[in-house]
């Protein structure tokens, strides 16, 4: 344990901290819209879609976060466009996004000359090797979030619980909704760092349904996904430092175990109350 | 002409195609102050899609839909079928009704006083006060039904529209609902999609017959079990009635001059 305390001197450990905490912040605001306007899917196509960014950007040799978080945007609006117009079937367009991603991220790593790089961190995660660049943009994208939220808070939930309803009241459904699938794809690729490509739907949903498990209004879910994710990411960061673990599964392995609990004790609750 | 014979919207040779399939066919219809309709026809008979036209919610391939100006945007109460939400969704009752408050603006909206009074009086007028705190996902389907109404009655709406208010709910909450419209229908004009005309048939000023085209639109009492065989309106419909001797008894309800049209003629 005191190993524990002395890790938390240095620099990587203190920056994963912080990171975990940004993506708290992340994953309990758009995760939450996300479950319950059910866009897990569609955020999984935008999460692998991002892939092709970042094996982009490796064989243009710019930051491959950068790469996908171009993807990621651009994945995100073009999908929201099929959903609002409704030209194709939804999760069609999704499931081609994310096998195209993919596949374009793993050709553009294999043409770039040189050693061929280690893409687990990428795809599994790696909340230990976060850099302070990295965590100053997490940073501003989570004020971006927050501010936006904050202001489009009614709106939001309004569009999310019933768009024809929201449309009667004037509201730009269509702005809104695009809106948040770009905020969502933001938060997606900052949370990459620590889950990665493949496991970035789990942050998006477990803190959530945490969170819908405990309280039956909009924000009160959302601090208890935010309390989760700040458990489940931090724990699993601590767990990966003492037995050596890759963060990204020990976070989601924590989550999915959490998850387990709380339903349980909920349902102990309730048969015990009737 | 008075006030009560100019209709407050009016459909004008409506049509609407879904990929090949013709949903709609020059449909044309006026809904009026005051009145009471009921749009019936068989399930994918574009019933709710004409509904959704009429609010702007579809665009017709052809034909338009013309509001009087004192009904503009924004004054139009829509009751939608409960299918079109996710029922585990956490948001209170009054969070709920609360919505009808939203303008159309991008940006910080602050729930008012005024918002608060008007929800606190419609929640109550609804009997919805004891579930004014509780989560909708665990109302029943007639409170359910009660709290979608309340949220179209705290945007104060020129006209109503319900979009099978009846489907989901026991008998003593349809009692409720006719209720309550009854009511309402008292100053705004209410539009209705409906299987179940029977528990309506007592308020129905008019009836809308659709299926593909327009079949009928009229008064309710003329609707007589061989107009509906000839035109495919629903077996359901001819096998209760429409009871002739209901409906004429409330047929005073509706000023004559606003009958037996089907609306292409204005």
């Amino acid at each position: 344990m005191t190993d524990l305390f002395l890790a938390f001197q240095y620099d990587f450990m203190q920056n994963a901290l912080m990171g975990s905490l940004l993506v708290a912040v992340m994953c309990a605001i758009t995760g939450t819209f996300i479950v319950i306007k059910r866009l897990v899917f569609l955020s999984g196509g935008i999460s692998h879609g991002a892939f092709a960014g970042l094996g982009a950007a490796y064989y243009l040799g710019i930051n491959p976060m950068l790469g996908a978080l171009i993807f990621a945007v651009l994945s995100a609006i073009a999908i929201t466009r099929v959903i609002i117009r409704q030209t194709q079937p939804a999760d069609a367009t999704i499931g081609i996004f994310w096998a195209t991603g993919m596949a374009a991220g793993v050709l553009f790593v294999y043409i770039t000359p040189g050693y061929a790089p280690d893409l687990m961190p990428y795809l599994f995660g790696d909340i230990l090797t976060i850099s302070k660049g990295q965590l100053f943009w997490m940073m501003v994208f989570s004020l971006i979030s927050l501010l936006f939220t904050f202001l489009l808070f009614r709106q939001l939930v309004a569009v999310s619980f019933d768009e024809d309803f929201a449309r009667l009241r004037g509201l730009p459904v269509g702005v809104i909704m695009m809106l948040l699938m770009v905020m969502n794809s933001v938060a997606i690729v900052m949370m990459i760092q620590s889950v990665g490509i493949i496991l970035v739907m789990a942050l998006l949903t477990i803190p959530p349904l945490i969170g819908l498990t405990l309280a039956a209004e909009i924000r009160m879910v959302m601090l208890y996904a935010f309390l989760s994710a700040t458990l489940i990411t931090v724990g699993g960061l601590i767990v990966s430092f003492l037995i050596d673990l890759p963060s990204g599964p020990a976070i989601v392995l924590l989550g999915v175990t959490l998850l387990l609990v709380v339903k349980l004790i909920r349902k102990f609750i309730q048969s015990s109350k009737t | 002409m008075t006030e009560n014979s100019k209709p407050i919207v009016s459909v004008r040779d409506v049509s609407f195609t879904y990929g090949y399939e013709t949903v709609l066919k020059n449909i044309s219809l006026d809904i009026y102050p005051q009145d009471y309709l009921a749009i019936i026809g068989p399930n994918g008979g574009g019933k709710t899609t004409l509904v959704k036209i009429i609010l702007g919610l579809l665009k017709p391939d052809s034909g338009q839909v013309v509001w009087s100006e004192k009904a503009g945007k924004r004054k139009i109460g829509y009751v939608p079928q409960f299918a079109t939400f996710e029922r585990d969704f956490p948001l209170t009752v009054r969070d709920v009704v609360l919505m009808g408050r939203l303008s159309g603006r991008l940006g910080w909206q602050k729930i008012s006083i005024e918002d608060q009074d008007l929800t606190t009086e419609i929640l109550h007028s609804m009997g919805l006060t004891a579930l004014s705190r509780k989560p909708v996902g665990q109302l029943s389907g007639g409170e359910l039904q009660r709290v979608m109404i309340a949220r179209a009655l705290v945007t104060n709406p020129k006209i109503l529209f319900l979009d099978e208010p009846n489907a989901s709910i026991d008998s003593d909450s349809r009692f409720k609902l006719t209720a309550i419209l009854t009511e309402l229908n008292k100053k705004i004009p209410i539009v209705l999609i409906t299987h179940d005309i029977t528990s309506f048939a007592s308020n129905v000023a008019h009836i809308a017959c659709v299926n593909r085209t327009l079949f009928y639109h009229g008064d309710a009492e003329l609707a007589s079990e061989s107009l509906e065989e000839a035109y495919g309106c629903p077996v359901e419909l001819v096998a209760h009635g429409v009871p002739h001797r209901v409906l004429q008894e409330h047929s005073h309800h509706q000023p004559a001059a606003s009958c037996s049209h089907d609306g292409a003629e204005k």
